[in-house]
């Protein structure tokens, strides 16, 4: 019997824990996004206002930031200054895959920001700019869907979590 | 990072290929040149080479790699480090400077507004000038041109292609630094198309002395307004000065006390005289000391320094007066 209470007490708070990760990703996810959209607008300032190539900006943004974005804008830069002969789009796609592998982003978030990196690099710098815009428009419109459904998902995910728990034990039992 | 791969790393995959295969030492390289369809030239040690497909340099043309519009594309690419919209300014004036100092010519269909140039599209000729510095070139001229520890106003005169531009570099960087004879002297550079400092990124990558100050990319004419106010230079360098609103500055400069060092276009003193402007001021002896050089021989070669009134202090090699 106590075997027995113990396994369900296992099980409910496996799936506990599992709802609670779930919803601690969608704050993740809120929070990433929010990072993008910091840098982008750091961008965007870099490119207005200074006017520097992309190497010197992600340069200067990574200065400006902590965490993966210092390390993604660092590393783009490098690579960019490196002279690969790739062209600018898959070094941009190189990068989001190497620092956003485990990043809490959806698939469309991802492809959103990757789609940023086929428009960048040639025309002017009102046509960098637009583009940039343009993305963040869009990002600000995913942070504003996910704002507003953010609690209802977070306590659904939880939820769902204990409930899920006590209905296998309940069917165990 | 070298001169081979500062350069190597500016061309498209397949060129890059061929130009690293050659083995030739790139400090011996003036020029390389890619033309849309044309061979791949490059002037090395002063002779113009095909560069081949299987990384040789030739001079049988059939064996030439020929620039194909994507090789062209690819190395714009690399030359604006992914960002061509950085460069528009330059663009517009038809060069890119790049690390090293080296200087991309560009040519294509330019876009124009009325008389403004906004753009150049269909880029289809590149010239890689290879930048070069020659330090202590100016160690015969510079007696001539300073005297009591003081520089004089000077105006080096000469051709296209004949070193005026290494000439003023290694001026700047001798009277900046001092010498054994002279001390060193603050000295502004205003350098409009990055020609003297090669600045890439703020950095000069030709050495100026450790007392140059540079304004890059600056018309010249306020540039010198600009560092006289803000940086109180005692000499000012510029090169190929040569409008009204250029030579006028100089003139202001001068009455502020600043002593300039100028390069200008011509093949002779007369040849200079014909430029209304500048006529008037070789006639109010607004310099002090003239340096004629020709291509006679090799380049840099020193054809004659004059006085303001001028009288010839150095003529073909041989000291007239010191």
């Amino acid at each position: 019997m106590i075997l027995e209470i113990m396994g369900a007490c296992l099980v409910i708070a496996g799936t506990s824990f599992f709802g609670f990760w779930w919803a601690a990703n969608y704050k993740k996810r809120m929070e990433e996004l929010g990072q993008i959209e910091h840098l982008m607008h750091m961008l965007y300032g870099e490119i207005k206002y200074k006017e520097g190539n992309f190497s010197e900006s992600f340069w200067s943004i990574g200065n400006h930031c902590s965490g993966r974005i210092q390390m993604f804008s660092m590393e783009l830069s490098r690579a960019l200054n490196e002279g690969s002969g790739h062209p600018f789009f898959f070094i941009w796609a190189d990068n989001i895959e190497k620092y956003w592998r485990n990043s809490a982003l959806t698939k469309e978030d991802k492809a959103i920001f990757l789609s940023v990196g086929e428009k960048m690099g040639y025309l002017d710098k009102e046509m960098q700019l637009n583009t940039i815009q343009l993305f963040l428009t869009q990002l600000e419109q995913r942070e504003e869907t996910l704002y507003k459904m953010l609690p209802e998902k977070c306590r659904m995910s939880r939820l769902i979590g204990v409930l899920s728990g006590i209905f296998i034990v309940i069917l165990l039992l | 990072m070298n001169k081979r791969e500062q350069l190597l790393k500016i061309f498209s995959h397949n060129i890059r290929g061929a130009l690293a295969q050659t083995g030739i030492d790139f400090e011996q390289v003036q020029e390389i040149r890619l033309r849309i369809h044309a061979p791949l030239f490059i002037c090395y040690k002063n002779k113009e080479y095909y560069v081949t497909r299987d990384g040789r340099v030739s001079q049988a043309e059939r064996e030439a790699y020929r620039v194909s519009r994507e090789d062209l594309r690819e190395t714009m690419e690399l030359i604006g480090n992914y960002s061509l919209y950085a460069y528009e300014d330059e663009i517009r004036q038809g060069f890119i400077t790049i690390q090293g100092g080296h200087r991309v010519g560009i040519a294509g269909k330019t876009v124009t507004d009325g008389d403004v140039i906004r753009s150049m599209k269909y880029i289809s000729f590149l010239n890689i000038r290879l930048a070069h510095e020659i330090k202590g070139c100016a160690d015969q001229i510079l007696p001539y041109i300073m005297q009591h520890g003081k520089v004089m106003q000077t105006l080096i005169v000469s051709p296209p292609r004949c070193g005026k531009t290494t000439l003023l570099r290694d001026l700047v960087r001798q009277i900046s630094n001092g010498t054994d004879r002279t001390e060193g002297i603050t000295v502004g550079v205003v350098d409009e198309r990055s020609e003297i400092g090669a600045c890439y990124m703020g950095e000069p990558q030709n050495e100026l002395g450790i007392r140059t100050d540079v304004l890059d990319c600056c018309p010249k004419a306020k540039g010198m307004m600009m560092l006289i106010r803000t940086m109180s230079p005692q000499v000012i360098a510029i090169d190929e000065v040569g409008s009204r609103e250029e030579l006028e500055a100089i003139e202001y400069a001068s009455n502020c006390g600043c002593k300039m060092i100028a390069t200008i276009h011509g093949s002779s003193m007369e040849d200079v005289k014909q430029k209304p402007v500048l006529r008037k001021m070789i006639e109010e002896k607004m310099f002090e000391r003239y340096i004629l050089l020709d291509s006679c021989g090799q380049v840099g070669h020193v054809a004659g320094i004059f006085d303001a009134m001028g009288n010839p202090l150095y003529h073909e090699r041989k000291d007239v007066e010191k």
